[in-house]
Protein backbone atom coordinates (compact mmCIF):
# COMPACT_ATOMS: atom_id res chain seq x y z
CA UNK A 1 0.00 0.00 0.00
CA UNK A 2 1.42 3.14 -0.92
CA UNK A 3 1.90 6.45 1.64
CA UNK A 4 -0.93 9.09 1.77
CA UNK A 5 0.17 12.23 1.42
CA UNK A 6 -0.01 13.19 5.33
CA UNK A 7 2.26 10.25 5.79
CA UNK A 8 5.15 11.67 3.03
CA UNK A 9 5.00 15.11 4.56
CA UNK A 10 5.38 13.43 8.11
CA UNK A 11 8.60 11.22 6.26
CA UNK A 12 9.97 14.87 4.85
CA UNK A 13 9.76 16.55 8.38
CA UNK A 14 11.65 13.86 9.83
CA UNK A 15 14.52 14.26 7.70
CA UNK A 16 15.00 18.38 8.25
CA UNK A 17 16.69 18.69 11.11
CA UNK A 18 19.80 16.97 11.91
CA UNK A 19 22.06 19.50 11.40
CA UNK A 20 25.32 17.72 10.00
CA UNK A 21 23.55 16.63 6.93
CA UNK A 22 21.99 19.91 6.61
CA UNK A 23 25.39 21.67 6.88
CA UNK A 24 26.85 18.81 4.51
CA UNK A 25 24.15 20.24 2.13
CA UNK A 26 24.67 23.86 2.06
CA UNK A 27 28.32 23.65 2.88
CA UNK A 28 28.01 25.31 6.01
CA UNK A 29 31.08 25.23 8.32
CA UNK A 30 29.40 27.10 11.05
CA UNK A 31 26.70 24.62 11.37
CA UNK A 32 28.90 21.74 11.56
CA UNK A 33 30.72 23.28 14.21
CA UNK A 34 27.76 23.59 16.44
CA UNK A 35 26.32 20.11 15.78
CA UNK A 36 29.92 18.70 16.61
CA UNK A 37 29.95 21.15 19.77
CA UNK A 38 26.39 19.66 20.96
CA UNK A 39 27.94 15.88 20.59
CA UNK A 40 26.61 14.87 17.41
CA UNK A 41 28.78 12.46 15.21
CA UNK A 42 30.17 12.74 11.65
CA UNK A 43 29.81 8.90 11.44
CA UNK A 44 26.37 8.85 12.22
CA UNK A 45 23.90 7.06 9.45
CA UNK A 46 21.37 8.77 7.92
CA UNK A 47 17.73 6.55 7.50
CA UNK A 48 16.98 5.13 4.50
CA UNK A 49 20.03 6.22 2.50
CA UNK A 50 22.80 5.27 4.84
CA UNK A 51 24.81 8.11 4.09
CA UNK A 52 27.23 9.92 6.58
CA UNK A 53 27.66 13.90 6.23
CA UNK A 54 30.67 13.06 4.29
CA UNK A 55 28.24 11.21 1.78
CA UNK A 56 26.18 13.89 1.37
CA UNK A 57 28.79 16.64 1.14
CA UNK A 58 30.51 14.71 -1.07
CA UNK A 59 26.91 14.40 -3.41
CA UNK A 60 26.61 18.04 -3.10
CA UNK A 61 30.37 19.29 -3.69
CA UNK A 62 30.34 21.03 -0.17
CA UNK A 63 34.32 21.66 -0.26
CA UNK A 64 34.63 23.73 2.66
CA UNK A 65 32.60 21.32 4.55
CA UNK A 66 34.65 18.33 3.43
CA UNK A 67 37.58 20.07 4.41
CA UNK A 68 36.97 20.79 7.89
CA UNK A 69 35.07 17.62 8.59
CA UNK A 70 37.94 15.36 7.44
CA UNK A 71 40.59 17.01 10.23
CA UNK A 72 38.47 15.54 12.80
CA UNK A 73 40.01 12.95 14.34
CA UNK A 74 37.20 10.50 14.57
CA UNK A 75 36.16 10.95 11.50
CA UNK A 76 35.80 7.77 9.11
CA UNK A 77 35.70 7.87 4.99
CA UNK A 78 35.24 4.55 4.87
CA UNK A 79 31.88 4.06 6.06
CA UNK A 80 29.42 2.40 3.31
CA UNK A 81 25.74 3.87 2.74
CA UNK A 82 23.29 1.66 2.10
CA UNK A 83 24.20 1.49 -1.85
CA UNK A 84 27.16 -0.15 -0.68
CA UNK A 85 28.99 3.21 -1.61
CA UNK A 86 31.79 5.20 0.20
CA UNK A 87 31.57 9.27 0.07
CA UNK A 88 34.24 9.22 -2.15
CA UNK A 89 32.47 7.25 -5.21
CA UNK A 90 30.00 10.00 -5.50
CA UNK A 91 32.79 12.70 -5.51
CA UNK A 92 33.94 10.33 -8.28
CA UNK A 93 30.33 9.79 -10.40
CA UNK A 94 30.58 13.94 -10.43
CA UNK A 95 34.46 14.06 -11.31
CA UNK A 96 34.69 16.32 -8.36
CA UNK A 97 38.45 16.23 -8.68
CA UNK A 98 38.92 18.78 -4.95
CA UNK A 99 36.63 16.83 -3.18
CA UNK A 100 38.41 13.42 -4.32
CA UNK A 101 41.74 14.69 -3.47
CA UNK A 102 40.14 15.60 0.17
CA UNK A 103 39.01 12.26 0.22
CA UNK A 104 41.55 10.24 -1.58
CA UNK A 105 43.90 11.83 1.39
CA UNK A 106 41.60 10.90 4.25
CA UNK A 107 41.46 7.11 2.92
CA UNK A 108 44.91 6.94 2.45
CA UNK A 109 47.02 8.49 5.01
CA UNK A 110 50.71 8.53 3.81
CA UNK A 111 49.46 6.90 0.63
CA UNK A 112 49.09 3.49 2.01
CA UNK A 113 46.14 1.22 2.76
CA UNK A 114 44.41 0.13 5.80
CA UNK A 115 45.29 -3.26 6.05
CA UNK A 116 49.29 -4.77 5.41
CA UNK A 117 50.09 -8.42 4.56
CA UNK B 1 28.78 -18.54 19.51
CA UNK B 2 27.19 -19.91 22.47
CA UNK B 3 29.12 -20.04 25.73
CA UNK B 4 29.50 -23.08 27.49
CA UNK B 5 27.94 -23.39 30.80
CA UNK B 6 30.91 -23.17 32.73
CA UNK B 7 32.78 -20.45 30.89
CA UNK B 8 33.26 -16.83 31.80
CA UNK B 9 31.76 -14.09 29.63
CA UNK B 10 33.98 -11.26 29.06
CA UNK B 11 32.61 -8.36 30.67
CA UNK B 12 31.27 -5.04 28.46
CA UNK B 13 34.19 -2.67 28.29
CA UNK B 14 31.94 -0.23 29.58
CA UNK B 15 32.08 -2.15 32.80
CA UNK B 16 36.06 -2.29 33.01
CA UNK B 17 36.64 0.90 31.40
CA UNK B 18 39.13 -0.24 30.08
CA UNK B 19 39.96 -0.11 26.20
CA UNK B 20 40.78 -3.05 24.68
CA UNK B 21 43.57 -2.32 21.93
CA UNK B 22 45.06 -5.31 19.75
CA UNK B 23 45.41 -5.71 15.52
CA UNK B 24 42.28 -6.21 13.59
CA UNK B 25 42.22 -10.54 13.61
CA UNK B 26 41.90 -12.20 9.89
CA UNK B 27 38.26 -13.03 10.19
CA UNK B 28 37.74 -9.02 11.48
CA UNK B 29 39.69 -7.82 7.98
CA UNK B 30 37.67 -10.45 6.27
CA UNK B 31 34.58 -8.87 7.89
CA UNK B 32 35.34 -4.90 7.12
CA UNK B 33 37.56 -5.45 4.24
CA UNK B 34 35.15 -6.99 0.99
CA UNK B 35 35.08 -6.66 -2.46
CA UNK B 36 32.22 -7.76 -4.52
CA UNK B 37 33.68 -9.92 -7.40
CA UNK B 38 32.06 -7.54 -9.81
CA UNK B 39 33.85 -4.68 -8.16
CA UNK B 40 37.08 -6.56 -8.76
CA UNK B 41 36.46 -7.63 -12.25
CA UNK B 42 35.71 -3.92 -13.23
CA UNK B 43 38.77 -2.06 -11.66
CA UNK B 44 41.14 -5.02 -13.42
CA UNK B 45 38.87 -4.30 -16.67
CA UNK B 46 39.98 -0.36 -16.17
CA UNK B 47 43.72 -1.17 -15.15
CA UNK B 48 44.45 -3.22 -18.18
CA UNK B 49 42.99 -0.50 -20.43
CA UNK B 50 45.11 1.89 -18.78
CA UNK B 51 48.04 -0.33 -19.53
CA UNK B 52 46.69 -0.56 -23.19
CA UNK B 53 46.46 3.09 -23.19
CA UNK B 54 49.91 3.53 -21.69
CA UNK B 55 51.11 0.94 -24.88
CA UNK B 56 49.60 2.82 -27.56
CA UNK B 57 51.03 6.08 -26.14
CA UNK B 58 54.14 5.00 -25.94
CA UNK B 59 54.17 3.11 -29.17
CA UNK B 60 55.57 -0.42 -27.18
CA UNK B 61 54.28 -2.97 -24.70
CA UNK B 62 53.96 -2.23 -21.63
CA UNK B 63 53.98 -5.39 -19.40
CA UNK B 64 52.32 -6.21 -15.83
CA UNK B 65 55.87 -5.82 -14.40
CA UNK B 66 55.66 -1.72 -15.14
CA UNK B 67 52.27 -1.99 -13.96
CA UNK B 68 53.03 -3.81 -10.62
CA UNK B 69 55.77 -1.20 -9.93
CA UNK B 70 53.07 1.74 -10.26
CA UNK B 71 50.47 0.07 -8.28
CA UNK B 72 53.16 -0.62 -5.91
CA UNK B 73 55.16 2.48 -5.36
CA UNK B 74 54.37 3.51 -2.37
CA UNK B 75 55.07 0.44 -0.53
CA UNK B 76 58.36 -0.03 -2.44
CA UNK B 77 59.29 3.48 -1.55
CA UNK B 78 58.19 2.32 2.07
CA UNK B 79 60.36 -0.15 1.78
CA UNK B 80 63.77 1.20 0.53
CA UNK B 81 63.19 3.97 2.85
CA UNK B 82 63.35 1.35 5.75
CA UNK B 83 65.63 0.03 4.49
CA UNK B 84 68.11 3.05 3.99
CA UNK B 85 68.47 3.13 7.34
CA UNK B 86 70.01 0.03 7.77
CA UNK B 87 72.60 0.18 5.09
CA UNK B 88 75.58 -1.73 6.64
CA UNK B 89 73.42 -4.59 6.98
CA UNK B 90 72.22 -4.92 3.01
CA UNK B 91 73.89 -5.52 0.11
CA UNK B 92 73.31 -1.91 -1.93
CA UNK B 93 73.98 -3.18 -5.19
CA UNK B 94 71.36 -5.23 -5.32
CA UNK B 95 67.87 -3.37 -7.19
CA UNK B 96 65.29 -1.52 -5.65
CA UNK B 97 63.20 -3.26 -2.82
CA UNK B 98 59.76 -4.60 -3.50
CA UNK B 99 57.08 -5.29 -0.70
CA UNK B 100 55.68 -9.10 -1.40
CA UNK B 101 52.40 -8.02 -0.89
CA UNK B 102 51.49 -8.25 -4.74
CA UNK B 103 54.29 -9.51 -7.19
CA UNK B 104 54.34 -9.45 -11.24
CA UNK B 105 53.33 -13.23 -11.17
CA UNK B 106 49.77 -12.15 -9.49
CA UNK B 107 49.43 -9.92 -11.91
CA UNK B 108 50.10 -12.66 -15.01
CA UNK B 109 47.65 -14.78 -12.85
CA UNK B 110 44.92 -12.74 -12.64
CA UNK B 111 45.11 -11.52 -16.31
CA UNK B 112 45.60 -15.34 -17.60
CA UNK B 113 43.10 -15.90 -19.80
CA UNK B 114 42.86 -19.93 -18.67
CA UNK B 115 42.75 -18.46 -15.37
CA UNK B 116 39.58 -17.27 -13.14
CA UNK B 117 40.49 -16.53 -10.03
CA UNK B 118 40.44 -12.85 -8.87
CA UNK B 119 43.08 -10.97 -6.17
CA UNK B 120 42.03 -11.62 -2.60
CA UNK B 121 40.56 -8.64 -0.75
CA UNK B 122 43.86 -7.75 0.83
CA UNK B 123 46.07 -7.69 -2.47
CA UNK B 124 42.65 -5.96 -4.25
CA UNK B 125 43.33 -3.01 -1.94
CA UNK B 126 46.32 -1.81 -3.78
CA UNK B 127 44.88 -1.96 -6.97
CA UNK B 128 41.55 -0.49 -5.46
CA UNK B 129 44.06 2.93 -4.57
CA UNK B 130 45.86 3.08 -8.08
CA UNK B 131 42.73 3.19 -9.83
CA UNK B 132 40.96 5.92 -7.46
CA UNK B 133 44.18 7.66 -7.52
CA UNK B 134 44.42 7.44 -11.98
CA UNK B 135 40.42 8.71 -11.27
CA UNK B 136 41.52 11.80 -9.49
CA UNK B 137 43.95 12.97 -11.93
CA UNK B 138 41.70 12.27 -14.73
CA UNK B 139 44.08 9.64 -16.46
CA UNK B 140 41.25 7.29 -17.52
CA UNK B 141 38.19 9.95 -17.64
CA UNK B 142 38.08 9.03 -21.62
CA UNK B 143 38.20 5.05 -20.50
CA UNK B 144 35.71 4.97 -17.98
CA UNK B 145 33.52 7.20 -20.27
CA UNK B 146 33.86 4.93 -22.90
CA UNK B 147 32.96 2.05 -20.59
CA UNK B 148 29.84 3.70 -18.96
CA UNK B 149 28.10 4.73 -22.11
CA UNK B 150 28.71 1.59 -23.59
CA UNK B 151 26.81 0.03 -21.01
CA UNK B 152 24.32 3.02 -21.61
CA UNK B 153 23.64 1.67 -24.79
CA UNK B 154 23.52 -2.18 -23.53
CA UNK B 155 20.77 -0.66 -21.16
CA UNK B 156 19.10 1.13 -24.52
CA UNK B 157 19.12 -2.11 -26.59
CA UNK B 158 17.45 -4.17 -23.91
CA UNK B 159 14.79 -2.13 -23.06
CA UNK B 160 14.17 -2.02 -27.07
CA UNK B 161 14.32 -5.65 -27.53
CA UNK B 162 11.84 -5.75 -23.97
CA UNK B 163 9.44 -3.23 -24.80
CA UNK B 164 9.38 -3.95 -28.83
CA UNK B 165 8.21 -0.70 -29.84
CA UNK B 166 7.11 -1.34 -33.36
CA UNK B 167 6.50 1.18 -36.54
CA UNK B 168 3.55 -0.80 -37.55
CA UNK B 169 0.14 -2.21 -36.56
CA UNK B 170 -0.34 -4.90 -38.98
CA UNK B 171 0.14 -3.42 -42.10
CA UNK B 172 -0.62 -0.26 -40.87
CA UNK B 173 2.03 2.49 -40.54
CA UNK B 174 1.79 3.48 -37.03
CA UNK B 175 4.89 5.67 -36.58
CA UNK B 176 5.15 7.85 -39.64
CA UNK B 177 8.41 9.67 -40.50
CA UNK B 178 7.02 12.70 -40.57
CA UNK B 179 6.34 12.03 -36.36
CA UNK B 180 10.01 10.44 -36.16
CA UNK B 181 11.71 13.41 -38.23
CA UNK B 182 9.69 16.10 -35.65
CA UNK B 183 10.99 13.48 -32.80
CA UNK B 184 14.27 14.00 -33.91
CA UNK B 185 14.07 17.72 -33.85
CA UNK B 186 12.29 18.53 -31.02
CA UNK B 187 13.47 15.65 -28.46
CA UNK B 188 16.88 14.75 -29.43
CA UNK B 189 19.43 16.74 -26.96
CA UNK B 190 16.77 18.57 -25.37
CA UNK B 191 17.55 20.35 -21.92
CA UNK B 192 14.64 21.96 -20.19
CA UNK B 193 14.60 23.53 -16.50
CA UNK B 194 11.85 21.66 -14.06
CA UNK B 195 10.36 23.61 -11.14
CA UNK B 196 11.09 21.04 -8.30
CA UNK B 197 9.80 21.16 -5.24
CA UNK B 198 12.45 21.82 -2.39
CA UNK B 199 12.99 20.13 1.20
CA UNK B 200 12.31 22.32 3.44
CA UNK B 201 13.74 26.27 2.69
CA UNK B 202 14.87 25.88 -0.61
CA UNK B 203 17.87 24.79 -2.86
CA UNK B 204 20.81 24.52 -0.73
CA UNK B 205 22.55 27.08 -3.23
CA UNK B 206 21.25 28.83 -6.20
CA UNK B 207 20.21 26.09 -8.76
CA UNK B 208 17.91 24.63 -11.28
CA UNK B 209 16.44 21.50 -11.92
CA UNK B 210 17.22 20.52 -15.30
CA UNK B 211 15.18 17.33 -17.19
CA UNK B 212 18.45 16.26 -19.61
CA UNK B 213 16.86 14.59 -23.08
CA UNK B 214 19.76 12.27 -24.93
CA UNK B 215 19.49 11.61 -28.94
CA UNK B 216 16.37 9.99 -29.71
CA UNK B 217 16.96 6.10 -31.20
CA UNK B 218 15.20 2.57 -31.31
CA UNK B 219 12.42 4.92 -29.48
CA UNK B 220 14.60 4.77 -26.61
CA UNK B 221 15.37 7.71 -25.28
CA UNK B 222 18.12 7.97 -22.41
CA UNK B 223 17.12 11.32 -20.05
CA UNK B 224 18.89 12.48 -16.98
CA UNK B 225 17.26 14.89 -14.26
CA UNK B 226 20.14 16.76 -12.33
CA UNK B 227 20.20 19.97 -9.83
CA UNK B 228 22.52 22.51 -11.29
CA UNK B 229 24.01 25.37 -9.45
CA UNK B 230 23.77 28.69 -11.65
CA UNK B 231 27.47 29.61 -10.29
CA UNK B 232 30.28 27.21 -10.71
CA UNK B 233 32.30 26.74 -7.63
CA UNK B 234 34.88 29.65 -6.66
CA UNK B 235 38.02 29.06 -8.98
CA UNK B 236 35.66 26.21 -10.97
CA UNK B 237 33.35 28.89 -12.75
CA UNK B 238 33.77 27.05 -15.93
CA UNK B 239 33.00 23.74 -14.64
CA UNK B 240 29.04 22.89 -14.05
CA UNK B 241 27.91 22.23 -10.37
CA UNK B 242 25.99 19.94 -10.03
CA UNK B 243 24.25 16.98 -8.11
CA UNK B 244 22.69 13.74 -10.15
CA UNK B 245 19.20 13.22 -9.21
CA UNK B 246 17.61 10.42 -11.48
CA UNK B 247 18.68 8.73 -14.70
CA UNK B 248 16.92 6.42 -17.02
CA UNK B 249 14.77 6.28 -20.08
CA UNK B 250 12.06 7.51 -22.09
CA UNK B 251 10.47 4.28 -23.44
CA UNK B 252 8.29 5.08 -26.73
CA UNK B 253 4.60 3.70 -27.28
CA UNK B 254 3.50 5.79 -29.54
CA UNK B 255 3.96 9.26 -31.48
CA UNK B 256 2.24 11.96 -32.58
CA UNK B 257 2.90 14.65 -34.39
CA UNK B 258 0.74 18.01 -33.67
CA UNK B 259 0.69 20.03 -36.52
CA UNK B 260 4.26 20.97 -37.22
CA UNK B 261 5.62 22.68 -34.33
CA UNK B 262 4.94 20.22 -31.40
CA UNK B 263 5.24 16.27 -31.14
CA UNK B 264 3.54 14.23 -28.22
CA UNK B 265 5.10 11.12 -27.13
CA UNK B 266 3.87 8.29 -24.88
CA UNK B 267 4.96 5.60 -23.36
CA UNK B 268 7.28 5.02 -19.98
CA UNK B 269 9.12 6.83 -18.21
CA UNK B 270 12.01 4.58 -16.64
CA UNK B 271 14.04 6.13 -13.51
CA UNK B 272 16.50 5.25 -10.93
CA UNK B 273 18.42 7.31 -8.26
CA UNK B 274 21.51 5.89 -8.35
CA UNK B 275 23.02 7.68 -5.61
CA UNK B 276 20.50 6.39 -3.25
CA UNK B 277 19.85 10.26 -1.81
CA UNK B 278 16.86 10.82 0.24
CA UNK B 279 15.76 14.82 0.32
CA UNK B 280 18.03 15.55 3.26
CA UNK B 281 20.59 14.91 0.82
CA UNK B 282 20.07 16.23 -2.54
CA UNK B 283 17.14 18.90 -1.14
CA UNK B 284 14.72 17.75 -3.37
CA UNK B 285 11.48 16.83 -1.84
CA UNK B 286 11.07 13.02 -3.73
CA UNK B 287 10.59 9.84 -1.75
CA UNK B 288 10.91 7.79 -5.12
CA UNK B 289 13.93 5.86 -5.60
CA UNK B 290 12.83 5.46 -8.91
CA UNK B 291 10.24 2.98 -10.85
CA UNK B 292 8.37 2.74 -14.30
CA UNK B 293 6.08 5.53 -14.37
CA UNK B 294 3.22 5.54 -17.76
CA UNK B 295 3.59 8.94 -19.11
CA UNK B 296 3.08 11.30 -22.11
CA UNK B 297 5.78 14.41 -22.77
CA UNK B 298 4.55 17.07 -25.82
CA UNK B 299 7.51 18.41 -27.04
CA UNK B 300 7.98 21.90 -28.65
CA UNK B 301 10.35 24.81 -29.58
CA UNK B 302 10.11 26.23 -26.53
CA UNK B 303 10.02 23.09 -23.87
CA UNK B 304 8.02 20.36 -22.59
CA UNK B 305 5.27 19.30 -20.83
CA UNK B 306 4.83 16.12 -19.04
CA UNK B 307 1.65 14.51 -17.84
CA UNK B 308 1.85 11.81 -15.68
CA UNK B 309 -0.29 8.56 -14.45
CA UNK B 310 -1.16 8.91 -10.74
CA UNK B 311 -0.40 6.12 -8.25
CA UNK B 312 1.10 5.59 -5.37
CA UNK B 313 4.91 5.62 -6.92
CA UNK B 314 3.93 8.93 -8.40
CA UNK B 315 2.58 10.69 -4.68
CA UNK B 316 6.67 10.15 -3.70
CA UNK B 317 8.01 10.90 -7.49
CA UNK B 318 5.50 13.95 -7.99
CA UNK B 319 8.00 16.80 -6.61
CA UNK B 320 10.46 16.41 -9.08
CA UNK B 321 8.25 17.77 -11.57
CA UNK B 322 7.33 20.59 -9.25
CA UNK B 323 4.04 18.71 -8.27
CA UNK B 324 3.31 18.96 -4.18
CA UNK B 325 4.72 16.05 -2.29
CA UNK B 326 1.54 13.62 -1.71
CA UNK B 327 -0.02 15.16 -4.93
CA UNK B 328 -0.44 11.71 -6.23
CA UNK B 329 -3.62 11.28 -4.48
CA UNK B 330 -5.41 12.92 -7.05
CA UNK B 331 -7.50 10.55 -8.91
CA UNK B 332 -6.95 12.41 -11.99
CA UNK B 333 -3.60 12.23 -13.97
CA UNK B 334 -0.98 14.87 -12.89
CA UNK B 335 0.01 17.73 -15.46
CA UNK B 336 2.96 19.48 -13.51
CA UNK B 337 3.98 23.03 -14.88
CA UNK B 338 5.38 23.25 -18.22
CA UNK B 339 9.05 23.00 -18.20
CA UNK B 340 11.04 25.92 -20.24
CA UNK B 341 13.63 24.75 -23.21
CA UNK B 342 17.06 25.76 -21.86
CA UNK B 343 19.80 27.05 -24.92
CA UNK B 344 22.88 24.23 -24.42
CA UNK B 345 25.58 26.21 -24.06
CA UNK B 346 29.35 25.19 -23.12
CA UNK B 347 28.21 24.56 -19.14
CA UNK B 348 25.20 22.33 -20.28
CA UNK B 349 27.60 20.19 -22.49
CA UNK B 350 30.04 19.60 -20.32
CA UNK B 351 27.74 18.52 -17.57
CA UNK B 352 26.83 16.23 -20.22
CA UNK B 353 30.16 14.56 -20.55
CA UNK B 354 30.29 14.34 -16.89
CA UNK B 355 26.87 12.71 -16.77
CA UNK B 356 28.55 9.88 -19.09
CA UNK B 357 29.84 8.68 -15.65
CA UNK B 358 27.49 5.97 -13.88
CA UNK B 359 26.88 4.66 -10.44
CA UNK B 360 27.36 1.30 -11.07
CA UNK B 361 25.40 -1.14 -8.13
CA UNK B 362 27.67 -4.19 -7.46
CA UNK B 363 25.25 -6.92 -5.60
Amino acid sequence: MGLSKAEIERKLKQMIGNPLFDAARMDDVGLMQGALDRGRSLNEQGPGSGFTPLHTAALNGSLRFLEEALKIKHVDPWIRDNKGMLAIDHAEVRRDRAAMNLLFDAMYPNGQVRFSE
Amino acid sequence: MKAGKGSAKPLPNALTGLAQVRGASAAEKRLVLYYPDAFKRHYLQILDRYRQELARQGGKPVGWKTIRNMVMAPEDEKLARERGGQRDRINVETARPESTAVSEENFKGWYDKDKSHLPSDVKFQYIERFVRFLRKSGAIDDIERALDLAQGEYVRDALHLFYRPNSYGGDRLVLKERDLALAEKFVSGGCFEVEAQWLGEGPPRPAVCLFLVRDYGNHVTPVDIVLLRKEGREGEEEQPDFVPLYTGFLVTDNILALGEEQVALWGKLILSKGSGATPRDDGIASLAEGGTYKSSVTFSADGAEISLETGDDLALLGPVFGVEAGGGDKKEGLAPPPMRRVRRDHRIEALERSLAFRYRPWD
